[in-house]
């Protein structure tokens, strides 16, 4: 059995490798990633991997928005929240005392602080006493605002000083910095690099890089471009501690275009060790510019603009405090479920909030992933091959602040919500009864370190919660064997199929591809006591012949009404759900021309929103007199239950796709090594001509396994619909044979054969590896089982 | 020596601001120097600034708290300036030509003859701002003097002396088979009659039995901490005190039955130096930026003869 052969292996080298330490240092069972940071490797590792949750955006006292709503936890105060210590929230006494502090009851996993990269140092220079700018009457304004009496009422903007600060950092164009940042920004970016710095530091001390593998940090940042108000904002994550000299903010590069490429010179190409991606957040409020199908300077995508962009950005934030981002009723959607948590404002400082506005499609991921299969008709390539991840945007340096039951508490932003118990449910922008406790990153890696996470992320192994923690399982291919009464399940999924985040082409023919979605419920603890499951669904999006996008919702296990409920006025369930759902799918309007994509859905019973958990708290009863101050608590147009729950990546259908893949490394040794690789497509891929582009090939695990290039024009048309090359030296990096065959179904077949390579660097235990074939903007990316035999690797699927 | 040092912690700190005072200080050569006054309207404006600032008048501890740090900052403004800080620094030059600039009211006079006319009228000196930038400077520079090359024997020693915070949690490897709850309430049998059918069983990997499970079957490395996340805190218990190598259970879990074989229980031991080394690099960064800056302001004022004027800071300086 396979997960025999793993464990008999591992008895054996564990303990060995445990001793090293450092970069290099193989794995028992490597990943398909590469150890880019000396660390030791984690004693908890499985192949098939294992859910971490954890937050990717997060503020502290480094952010203006948040020091000046009181915030004075800085990253450490994060990562410290984060491992489940308690940590001060404002107002804070006389003698610096916090009067209140926040925990959390469950820690996470993982967290990446997230400050706003623009003002790192203009908030240095405001709060620290004449240096230049200190007496600025922006730093002045900003100052009094913080020294001010807690106002009895919230307001609907945040205070005339803080949306200063925003106004030329992030929304005006071009962006223009305080004039007593002196000369090209000198005096303020001297004190950002200080910021910067010490966010790295922080990050490395809370990083536990011992095989205990509690808890992983990574060094990011916010770029917080908002030009003309429309929210483009996107949260840079660093692999690991190589990092640039300096974050690229919104000040240095105004369009995400001019992010990107900052991010690949400063780190991707001239940074060796460096490693990046970009994760945007709250399309609901960007004015459809988001996502918009359109390169920066207006240009429309290209073939590579679109790759490029894929590239950098292979997640999207689904939901946060400011709302949950999936789609809206009545938006290219009839989904009923789609009205959960939605903000209803067209930009987020825009003072009308009603649910009957234009809102334009592309402010929703899944309209975006529709378009993003209009687009890969056109081009080729799709640009929103979006993950989904959910994540807080705490502005209390209160990373994984989730729960219902604590956020009428704690609120997300300082004294802007939390000042007293009643601004939680004031009408306030971005925040108040409209706001929620936002959710959390769920990544499916082999083990808890930031090469493992970030693997993940970038082959989009995750998935989004509302904040509960569901484990959630989502695969799809041929699947023949899947069987919810096989405790191999995940095994085999893995063995014939994709995970969540992959792409499989017309695996079954015409056939539908099969669908395996497993779900378990929130496990809880004994003061967090997680909620049973009612349901999984799987949404499909697909486009059709005219070029026009679908969408349609399946319930595949579980019960819509299964009866269970919440007595909003004590929030006891009632009813009861499901500890556990499983089902194998296939879908019964398959067709295989039509591009898709389907992601799983699952829904917990309801429970009550955090609002009514808080209204409850302060003793309001709508039956009778209400003060004002609390009249939303008895809005009927506000929600009293809401049903927590989780979305998988999607995982997509290509018509052109994979059919079928072999692969086989013979391993004699003495360079005797062999390599058979065999790729089918459903169609000739879009956008490959041999005769211009260069056909690169990688295998890798841990290490890399092999690499050649086959420089364009190397394989030679022999006939038509048959490019070939041969060289029995094998000069080139032993390749002996290349062929591109299109074959008269229609299918076509890339084959590649070497012989006499040193493939040493492959592991002999059945474990992941990952091939990638390139040719200009085409690519395939799988990180498929190989299996291991006597003197041979092998996949098959 | 080494002994000697790490037997009192006070004569080490002592000897290393001696070495850095030796290294980066300037010691004073001129006469005694005249008393630092900060007198009564000095303290009536300091008072005033947190009463504005924070809406709260200052108790005495606030007062002292606001007189210390009025006088660090002029102790390390003197420091500053003679160490010569204020030369060179690119900030301080800005500034006092962008100020000479409005001063002088001569739209053609270059950058260097500002600046030469700037510190000319003694601006470098009496300029609240280039004080403050000279003041942070001196700052981090007596808080990161010789930073740059890390002592690897006392980052060791650091380690040692905190051995305790970087132990490990002790940790298990486990096989399980996990069993859906039925709802006819018939899987408590099922389970027994499986658990009987393990434990007789010689081949403790091949496990066939089970329903789909969506985390590994066999988990490695797992800490209490871990298993209650995942499995609630009783399963994690008893599984903590399984005996390696027999099957146990059922045991309930939020999502149902499973039969556990721990297979190696392993107790925690203090982390590997090279594992942490990051973690202890940054502590020890910390605790010695404040030792150093700390020294550094108990050696200004050693050397400087102060005047207060302020009961509240009399009374503390004298008990």
């Amino acid at each position: 059995m396979l997960t025999d052969r793993l464990g008999g292996t591992r008895r054996v080298v564990a303990p060995l490798l445990a001793l090293l330490c450092g970069a290099g240092a193989a794995l028992a069972q490597p990943g398909p990633w590469a150890r880019t940071e000396t660390r030791q490797p984690c004693a908890s590792f499985d192949p098939y991997r294992q859910p971490y949750f954890g937050d990717t955006h997060v503020h502290t006292a480094y952010s203006s928005d948040a020091v000046f709503a009181g915030t004075r936890e800085d990253p450490r105060g994060a990562y410290r929240f984060a491992q489940g210590e308690a940590i001060g929230l404002p107002p804070y006494d006389a003698q610096g005392n916090p009067t209140r502090t926040a925990q959390l009851r469950r820690p996470l996993d993982f967290t990446a602080v997230t400050d706003h990269a623009e003002q790192f140092g203009e908030m240095q220079i405001c709060l620290t006493p004449d240096l230049p700018g200190y007496d600025s009457p922006e730093c002045v304004s900003a100052r009094t605002q913080l020294a001010a009496p807690l106002p009895t009422l919230p307001s609907l903007l945040p205070p005339l000083p803080v949306i200063q600060f925003l106004l030329g950092y992030g929304v005006v164009q071009p962006p223009t910095r305080f004039a007593w940042c002196g000369t090209d920004g000198s005096n303020c970016l001297a004190q950002a690099s200080l910021v910067w710095e010490d966010t790295q530091a922080a990050a490395e001390q809370f990083y536990d890089r011992t095989d205990a593998c509690t808890f992983t940090t990574f060094v990011a940042y916010e770029w917080s471009g908002q030009p003309g108000g429309n929210n483009l904002h996107r949260n840079v994550i660093f692999r690991n501690a190589t990092v640039p000299a300096m974050p690229t903010s919104y000040m240095e590069q105004p369009t995400p275009d001019g992010l990107w490429n900052t991010l690949t010179t400063q780190c991707l190409e001239d940074l060796p060790g460096c490693d990046v991606l970009a994760i945007p957040h709250n399309p609901n409020v960007s004015g459809g510019l988001m996502f918009a199908p359109f390169n920066s300077d207006g240009s429309p995508l290209t073939a590579t603009s679109a790759a490029r962009r894929a590239a950098m950005e292979p997640l999207v934030e689904m939901n946060q405090h400011k709302g949950d981002s999936e789609c809206r009723p009545g938006v290219q959607s009839t989904d009923e479920l789609c009205g959960f948590e939605k903000n209803n404002r067209l930009q987020l400082f825009s003072p009308i909030s009603d649910p009957n506005q234009a809102f334009p499609p592309l402010n929703y991921i899944r309209n975006v992933l529709r378009q993003g299969l209009v687009s890969e008709q056109a081009l080729g390539v799709n640009p929103f091959q979006l993950g989904l991840i959910g994540s807080t945007d705490t502005h209390n340096s209160t990373p994984g602040a989730t729960e219902e039951a604590d956020f009428g508490a704690f609120g997300h932003l300082g004294l802007r919500d939390g000042a007293t118990p009643a601004f939680m449910v004031q009408r306030v922008t971005p925040a108040g009864i409209e706001g929620n406790p936002g959710g959390l990153a769920v990544v499916w890696a082999e083990e808890n370190s930031r090469d493992a996470l970030f693997a993940a992320m970038r082959r989009r192994e995750v998935y989004a919660t509302s904040g509960s923690r569901p484990i959630l399982r989502f695969f799809a291919g041929r699947e023949s064997g899947l069987d919810c009464g096989d405790a191999e399940f995940v095994a085999r999924a893995y063995r014939d199929g994709v995970p969540m985040g992959g792409t499989i082409g017309p695996v079954r023919g015409a056939r539908s591809p099969r669908f395996g979605v497993l779900a378990f419920r929130d496990a809880g603890t004994p003061t967090s006591p997680g909620t049973p499951l009612q349901r999984a669904q799987i949404v499909k999006g697909w486009v059709d012949a005219q070029g026009q996008s679908h969408e349609q919702v399946f319930d595949v296990a579980g019960d819509p009404n299964n009866g269970a409920g919440v007595d909003t006025a004590t929030c006891t369930p009632t009813g009861s759900g499901e500890d556990s759902l499983c089902a194998v799918w296939e879908d019964p309007e398959f067709d295989p021309s039509q591009r898709a994509f389907y992601y799983a859905r699952v829904l917990e019973n309801p429970t009550c929103r955090w609002s009514t958990i808080h209204c409850n708290a302060q003793g309001v009863d709508c039956s009778g007199p209400v003060s004002p101050e609390y009249a939303e608590c008895c809005n009927p147009a506000v929600p009293k239950t809401i049903q927590e729950r989780a979305w998988s990546s999607p995982i997509w259908y290509r018509p052109e796709g994979l059919v079928r893949m072999r692969g086989k490394l013979t391993l004699r040794g003495a360079a005797r090594d062999g390599l058979d690789l065999e790729l089918r497509f459903a169609a000739p891929p879009a956008g490959l001509d041999l005769a211009t582009q260069a056909l690169v090939v990688t295998l890798g695990d841990d290490d890399e396994i092999f690499r050649v290039t086959l420089p364009a024009g190397t394989l030679q048309q022999t006939r038509p619909g048959r490019w070939a090359f041969s060289d029995r030296t094998g000069s080139l990096g032993g390749v002996r044979s290349a062929a591109y065959v299109e074959h008269g179904s229609g299918q076509a077949t890339l084959r590649l054969r070497a012989a006499r390579l040193d493939l040493g660097a492959a592991d002999r235990v059945d474990h992941f590896i990952a091939l990638g074939v390139r040719a200009g903007s085409w690519q395939v990316d799988e990180a498929a089982l190989w299996e291991s035999t006597s003197a041979r690797l092998a996949m098959r699927r | 020596m080494r002994a000697l040092v790490r037997r009192w912690p006070l004569l080490h700190f002592l000897a290393g601001g001696g070495v850095l005072f030796l290294l980066v200080g300037r010691p004073a050569t001129a006469p005694p120097p005249a008393p630092l006054v900060i007198g009564a309207a000095e303290v009536t404006r300091l008072r005033d600034g947190y009463r504005r600032e924070t809406g709260l008048p200052p108790t005495p501890a606030d007062e002292v708290a606001l007189i210390d740090r009025a006088v660090d900052e002029e102790l390390l403004f003197r420091e500053a300036l003679a160490r010569g800080l204020d030369r060179h620094d690119r900030s301080v030059r800005h500034w006092l030509i962008e100020q000479m600039r409005v001063l002088a009211d001569d739209p053609a006079a270059d950058e260097q003859t500002l600046y030469q006319r700037a510190l000319g009228l003694g601006l470098d000196r009496n300029d609240l701002v280039v004080r403050r930038i000279l003041v942070q400077k001196m700052r981090l520079l007596a808080a990161r003097a010789g930073e740059s090359t890390v002592d690897e024997d006392e980052l060791r020693r650091f380690y040692r002396d905190h051995a305790g915070d970087y132990r490990q949690p002790d940790r298990v490897d486990l096989q399980q088979v996990f069993l859906r709850r039925a709802h006819d309430g018939g899987d408590a049998d099922s389970a027994q009659r499986l658990l009987v059918g393990l434990r007789a069983g010689d081949d403790h990997t091949a496990v066939p039995a089970g329903d789909a499970f969506p985390l590994p079957r066999r988990l490695t490395g797992q800490s209490r901490a871990q298993l209650e996340k995942a499995f609630g805190a009783g399963f994690a218990a008893q599984v903590m005190s399984g005996t390696p190598g027999t099957w146990i259970g059922p045991l309930d879990s939020p999502y149902g039955a499973h039969l556990v074989r721990v297979e190696a229980h392993r107790n925690g031991a203090v982390a590997p130096f090279e594992a942490v080394r990051g973690q202890v690099l940054e502590r020890w960064r910390e605790q010695r930026r404040r030792e150093r800056l700390a020294a550094l302001l108990a050696e200004l004022r050693r050397r400087q003869p102060l005047r207060v004027e302020s009961a509240a800071w009399q009374q503390r300086s004298t008990t």
